[in-house]
Parts: structure tokens; C-alpha cells; sequence
């Protein structure tokens, strides 16, 4: 996810992922069965297929999550490309594509309940499962413990 | 290096997530800025706010200074009240808005914004008044909600100010003045106090509120609850040189006055050809600071601040526009596509 959102004042910027906040919201869980890439979305391969969303870690560095546009059945993006947006009371991210892939379903119930995104990010707050286009892609992301190294 | 409140490591300890804002770190939530929205609303909340600025504006010509960058008449404020006004630059644009509130004829005590106090200060010396800059060495606390009352009752036996007046009461030992005002909507006061004594006093009063489930609220409930009622936000609303009566402000104005930009502004006023700021309304996606408002496809205006209001769910937003009124259906493009709003009045709650 990258920032580019609006808080309190011109000078403001909440830089949600960068926050500097007490020691005890380091200890974000980061689970070791999944892949992770360095803008903070998580990626469980299974064969040729992957489930994507985002990380605990950037769930609560974007606080209340209250709104999240996803792209469609069928739509196919490169590693990189944007594939939705996440808003929170203050800040809007957009995801990138961790991996190369075409969506095979999206998490529609994050449209009535986005506050799933906080409540269950690595379960119920999945965002979408794609098709990949070349699953040695997978090889690139990161490790949970390198992905937490990313984090201070 | 930023600057950091007397109460850094409090909130630190507190689990407050921090953002530079005004070259301060200044706590921007303690873990939901949903929630502590939500206790503001219904019970009550204390804020952090010292990132604020406070001046001592004294001398004989205190008044007269404030009188010619204000478009408000300090004589005629009764001794220990306040006044909401803005502080003009010559061109009639807004430097900045604040409180003053009058504590003798010739003394007055002005709270700009964070990192105004300079700018504030330098326009209200160069009128003559005497300008003594205390924002550093002063804490400022907002204790705001329904239930902020009891709070203060049961902190000091003192009598608490009337809406907008600015009295002086101790608190946990400590000699506070204590204003009726607030940016929340809700009853409420704000606390001025020296800086070194002041995390006495906010343990004092987070630990009388504890019965009344008192919360610490940080910079981002703030904002959510300010812009609920349609409150300007300096940086959002006035950037960019805006006038007060382009900012909705046009109640402020005292025209007894001989202030900075009189005669523009009277013009503007008259001829009722310029940006006005208006709120909306929006059913679907959620509009930020600087997204395009267009009516019919042609651009009329932008919006200054946007959110989803955590009281009624919905996408609001203030923003400048030109020629609408309120009820007006227009557009706001949202990442490129025009999502239809409404016109409305403010406040939203």
C-alpha cells in the first residue's frame, strides 16, 4: 500500500505505515505460513492460486477501516499495478499487486463490513484470490521474519 | 527534531500512534480514532491541544491592534470574555483564525493555531500592541463531551466558566485559566497551564473521569469531530487565501470596524460573486482534501476536508464552490470517477 492521504492541517500527513508509536505496537502478529511483499499486502500460494490481503501490521497502522474498493472477476495485473484502495477514517492507500495474477474472486463482504479488514486481516478480511500467472513469482516476496525486519 | 508536549511520554505510555503536525509529534489516536470519537459524543474526552499557540497581546494599544486585524471590536467584548474571529492579512485573506479573550482593557489573551504564534504575533505587534509569545511554556487541554462538566465539577471545587468566557481555576494544585470553548460540538472547556506542572493536572483529571469513562482523544478524532459541525480547519479550509466571507465566516464580522481588507471584503460581500464554502453530502466513496467538485461535468470547485462521519455513517465533506446553494446535486470525482453529492447545510450532526 503507498500513502496519499490528508489528515489534520496541511502539515499533517498521517504516514500510517511509518508511524512512530510505542514499542508494544511493533509486536503486530506476522504468521509464518504466509509470503509477504514490502508494501505490507500477505500472499498465501496454494498451487496455482493465491489468496491476497493485507497485513495486521498495516491494519493498524491505518486505524478504522471504513471503506474498500476491489477490482473485479477477471481483471488480470502485474506485480506492482494497483488493484484497489483502502480507506480509513483519515487516510486512503491503494494495494499493489504482491504477484502477477488475474482475479479469480473477490471478498464482497469487506463492501457491508469493512471493519473486517481490522477485526480479521489474515482470515475474513482477505481481499481477493487470483489465478497466477507464473506461481515462481512467489520466490521474490518476503519471508515473515524478513517482512518483519521491514517494520523497524 | 520535533518539538514534543509535556505530555509526550504520557501518551506514549498510553499507546498513542504520533504524527508530526505544526513541528510537534502529537498523538493522533490511542488506538481508534472511531471509538474515541464516539466517547467524545457521548461521554467525554480529553485532548492534548498544546501544539496550539498562545500570546499575550498587552499595552495601550492592545485593542486598537486587534481592532485593524480583526474585523471585531475589542471595546465592546465584556472584561472575561472570549471572542471567535479571524486575523486578517492586509489583502483581507485569512492569516489564521483564534480566541481572544479580554482580561483587562488593555490585555488579552489570543490562542492562534499551532505554529501561527509567530506570524500572529508579528501582525499584531506591527499595529503596536505589546506581544509576548508564551506558546512554548504553556499546555493546552480540551476536556470536551456531555459529561465534561461533571468531570471539571468533581477535579476543583471552582466555578467553571460560561460559554466563552475565560475564568481561572486550580486544578490539582495547579493555577489553570479555563475557557468555556471547544472544537468538538460538545459542552466543554479548554485549560491553559504552565507546561511544567501540567501532567499533574491531566493525571488529576483522567483519574476524576475515570468513573465517567474519560478517554485521552487524539489529533484524528479531532478532525472527525470538527468537521461533523462544519468547524474550518486552518490549514484545509483557509489555504490558499481565503476570505471570510468566502470561508462561510461572514457572522464573525463586526463592519464597525476600520480592520485590514474592509473594503474588498464589503464588495465581496455585496456582490455575492465568489467561492463560497458549502458542505457535502455523499452516498457513495468517501471525498478527500483537494478531490474536484463539478456540476454538469464543468469544474465549480474542490474539497478542502472529507471524511466518513463516524456518527451517521455517510461521506461528508466542506469545500469551496461557485455558484451553488444548498441543495444542489453536483459531483465529486472520486480517483476519477464523479460521484453524485449534495449541497447541505452545516453542521452535518
Amino acid at each position: 500500500m503507498a500513502r496519499a492521504d490528508r489528515g489534520e492541517g496541511a502539515g499533517l500527513e498521517m504516514k500510517a505505515l511509518k508511524w512512530r508509536g510505542p514499542v508494544a505496537r511493533a509486536m503486530s502478529n506476522t504468521p509464518a505460513d504466509l509470503l509477504y511483499s514490502k508494501s505490507h499486502e500477505w500472499v498465501k500460494v496454494t498451487g496455482g492460486e493465491a489468496l491476497i490481503g493485507i497485513t495486521d501490521h498495516a491494519q493498524e497502522a491505518l486505524n478504522d477501516i471504513v471503506y474498500v474498493e476491489l477490482p473485479k472477476k477477471g481483471e488480470t495485473f502485474e506485480v506492482d499495478a494497483e488493484f484497489g484502495v483502502v480507506e480509513s477514517v483519515k487516510s486512503v492507500s491503494d494495494l499493489y499487486m504482491p504477484i502477477a495474477g488475474t482475479v479469480l474472486d473477490v471478498n464482497g463482504s469487506l463492501d457491508e463490513s469493512p471493519e473486517t479488514l481490522n477485526e480479521d486481516p489474515y482470515g475474513k478480511g482477505w481481499l481477493i484470490r487470483v489465478k497466477l500467472k507464473d506461481p515462481a513469482q512467489a520466490k521474490a516476496l518476503l519471508s515473515a521474519a524478513q517482512y518483519t525486519a521491514t517494520l523497524h | 527534531m520535533s518539538l514534543r508536549t509535556a505530555l509526550y511520554d504520557w501518551h506514549a505510555a498510553h499507546g498513542a500512534t504520533f504524527v508530526p503536525f505544526a513541528g510537534y509529534d502529537m498523538p493522533v489516536h490511542y488506538g481508534s480514532i472511531k471509538a474515541e470519537h464516539h466517547a467524545v459524543r457521548t461521554g467525554a474526552g480529553l485532548f492534548d491541544v498544546s501544539h496550539m499557540s498562545n500570546l499575550w497581546v498587552t499595552g495601550p494599544n492592545a485593542a486598537a491592534a486587534l481592532a485593524r486585524r480583526t474585523p471585531s471590536d475589542p471595546n465592546v467584548v465584556p472584561l472575561g470574555k472570549g471572542k471567535y474571529t479571524v486575523v486578517l492579512n492586509p489583502d483581507g485573506t485569512i492569516l489564521d483564525d483564534a480566541f481572544y479573550f479580554k482580561v483587562a482593557d488593555d490585555r488579552f489573551y489570543v490562542i492562534p493555531n499551532a505554529g501561527r504564534n509567530v506570524a500572529v504575533g508579528d501582525a499584531l505587534r506591527g499595529e503596536g500592541a505589546k506581544v509576548e509569545d508564551v506558546s512554548s511554556s504553556t499546555s493546552i487541554f480540551a476536556l470536551q463531551g456531555p459529561k465534561a462538566k461533571e468531570i471539571l465539577a468533581a477535579a476543583t471545587p471552582d466555578a467553571a466558566p460560561k460559554f466563552h468566557h475565560l475564568v481561572t481555576m486550580r486544578i490539582a494544585g495547579v493555577e489553570c485559566m479555563v475557557s468555556g470553548t471547544g472544537y468538538t460540538g460538545e459542552k466543554g472547556v479548554e485549560l491553559y497551564l504552565p507546561a511544567a506542572q501540567s501532567k499533574a493536572v491531566w493525571e488529576h483529571l483522567m483519574k476524576v473521569g475515570a468513573s465517567a469513562n474519560l478517554q485521552p482523544i487524539g489529533l484524528g478524532a479531532r478532525d472527525t469531530l470538527r468537521l461533523e459541525k462544519g468547524y474550518c480547519l486552518a490549514g484545509n479550509e483557509f489555504e490558499g487565501g481565503r476570505t471570510p466571507i468566502e470561508a462561510g465566516l461572514a457572522w464573525v464580522m463586526d463592519w464597525n470596524g476600520d480592520f485590514h481588507g474592509k473594503s474588498r471584503l464589503r464588495e465581496q460581500m455585496e456582490s455575492g460573486d465568489h467561492d463560497k464554502l458549502v458542505g457535502l453530502v455523499q452516498e457513495s466513496g468517501i471525498p478527500r482534501h483537494g478531490y474536484p467538485i463539478q456540476r454538469s461535468g464543468a469544474r465549480i470547485g474542490q474539497v478542502t476536508s472529507g471524511t466518513q462521519s463516524p456518527t451517521t455513517g455517510k461521506s461528508i465533506a466542506l469545500g469551496y464552490v461557485r455558484g451553488a446553494a444548498v441543495g444542489d446535486a453536483v459531483e465529486v470525482e472520486v480517483r476519477g470517477k464523479p460521484q453524485p453529492a449534495t449541497v447541505v447545510k452545516t453542521p452535518f450532526v
